[in-house]
């Protein structure tokens, strides 16, 4: 294989990343079905041939392959009966919106959960529409979705550098450590809502962004915490500054690159 | 969160009855109303309260703890809540009111409290280390919601929505422990340290009041009240309720 070939099939591998990283805004809406009693169904038999083995035929997430993943540590494949939610674009403790179900189940979870962008968007949609039947509150309320303010920055020396400042004063270190390697002092005995041992991150790892590692992700992530997680919400400091928050996303990249 | 609206209709509306069911307080102007008085207390001696060695923040933690489940002067029980359970109609209190719960010392302050569904709870940290309130809600603890306290000295407030008892914990110090009651109606309040408590203003009439601790359980007990008088209600707990 010569060079210029290993250069255009790289050009298109990346082309295929952009594809996909984009797919949840603009081709998934296209094929995005009506909600209703038949899609619902049809969303069982998706979820019964491809989730059910880890999530459990009920959704409680003990199918029996959970057993093996991940018996005694966190985290296990989510109880969808218990309306906690991790990836959310949503406060802490309200519901994730579809478009938060259907991102995940097109990415799937670093290291955990398999994406299953083979499955047509309209097919994922349904799993969606399925998911939420599982936990009727997904009807009676609407979750207060956080808005993105302002947009990434460039990652400069001097936006990185604040974004280390940021990280002093908001005291991610704490729990992420001085260095980011998830070996803070508060590190070493978190647990889940379940009593599961889940220690912070290794933010210096490509893959240790569960939720994605575009600067957009980690707004998301920051501003909304993991719900049944220790990770906390920040959503309430970064209100109205959210210019250090982008600045803090700069420096949490800059760590794994 | 708003209630949505939905296609479904019907469901809205049953929805929308059972929650007019549950929230259903009138206030009205009590004239003339008894207040419930009396003393919590424990029989016998207190139970002791776990020493706790914290490993992280001890400049600020210290190097030891001692829990506060039990607390209490002259025979009484401390933080006690006394809640009337069945009253739709009564006085008046604070509807933009908010409870402050204080993450001091690496405890929450107070140690349990009360407040009025859809009040706010306002959240301070005191401490110059990293906390999160985890709050989480009924008997079964999941997550309302948790946020993260980097901040020295910045109140942040929370809507409470929903009627019961909330646990608050930090998940940086796995011995902190607090608890708001959210009560439907103002007629809820806290034990003092000598056990004693007052609910004023209450309209003449029977209630069935509740008496909870968060490690000794809770019992219910009828009272009458009349007009301008005063019904005394003593109750003693008397051992610690196994889990």
């Amino acid at each position: 294989m010569n060079k210029k070939c290993v250069i255009v099939m790289l050009l298109l591998a990346t082309k295929i990343i952009v594809v996909q990283a984009t797919e949840t805004d603009s081709f998934a809406e296209h094929g995005r079905p009506v909600e209703n009693d038949k899609t619902v169904i049809e969303g069982r038999n998706i979820y019964d041939r491809s989730c059910s083995y880890c999530h459990g035929l009920t959704g409680k997430g003990d199918g029996p392959v959970a057993f093996y993943l991940s018996r005694e540590i966190a985290p296990r494949p989510r109880d969808f009966t218990d309306g906690v939610y991790k990836f959310r674009s949503s406060v802490s403790g309200d519901l994730p919106l579809d478009e938060d179900l259907f991102r995940t189940i097109t990415r799937g979870i670093n290291g955990y959960m398999p994406g299953f962008s083979s499955l047509s968007a309209t097919a994922r949609w349904k799993l969606v529409y399925y998911i939420k039947s599982l936990y009727p509150e997904f009807n009676d309320i609407e979750p207060e979705v956080i808005k993105q303010v302002g947009k990434p920055l460039p990652a400069t020396a001097i936006s990185i550098r604040k974004g280390y400042e940021v990280f002093q004063q908001f005291k991610c270190w704490e729990c992420h450590g001085r260095d980011g390697r998830g070996n803070g002092e508060k590190a070493a005995d978190l647990k889940d809502d379940w009593g599961f041992r889940l220690p912070p991150q290794d933010l210096t790892r490509m893959d240790a962004f569960k939720n994605g590692r575009e600067p957009v992700d980690l707004y998301r992530s920051i501003m909304t915490g993991f719900d049944g997680s220790a990770m906390p919400a920040y959503g309430d400091f970064f209100a109205g500054s959210e210019d250090d928050l982008w600045h803090l996303i700069n420096y949490i990249r800059s760590l794994s690159e | 969160m708003k209630t949505k609206n939905s296609s479904l209709w019907v469901s809205g509306i049953i929805y929308f009855l059972l929650s007019s069911v549950a929230a259903a307080y009138d206030v009205i102007d009590v004239v003339n109303g008894g207040t419930i008085s009396g003393k919590i207390s424990f029989t016998g001696r207190l139970p002791a309260n776990p020493v706790l060695k914290p490993t992280k923040n001890t400049k600020t933690c210290g190097t030891t703890v001692m829990a506060d489940y039990y607390v209490g002067t002259i025979g009484g029980l401390q933080n006690v809540v006394v809640v009337i359970e069945n009253i739709d109609r009564g006085k008046d209190y604070e509807k933009r009111g908010q409870v402050l719960v204080d993450n001091k010392n690496c405890m929450f302050s107070p140690h349990v409290s009360t407040a009025v569904k859809n009040q706010k709870l306002a959240l301070n940290n005191s401490d110059p280390v990293l906390h999160n309130t985890h709050l989480y809600f009924g008997p079964n603890k999941k997550t309302m919601y948790n946020v993260a306290m980097p901040l020295q000295n910045r109140v942040i407030k929370k809507p409470l929505r929903k009627e019961g008892i909330i646990t608050l914990q930090c998940d940086a110090h796995d011995w902190m422990l607090g608890y708001v009651y959210v009560a439907g109606h103002p007629y809820a309040t806290v034990t003092k340290s000598d056990g004693s408590f007052s609910i004023t203003d209450v309209p003449p009439g029977n209630y069935r009041v509740k008496i909870w601790h968060e490690k000794l359980g809770e019992v219910s007990r009828q009272v009458k009240v009349r007009a301008g008088g005063t019904a005394i209600l003593n109750y003693s707990f008397s051992n610690v309720k196994k889990k």
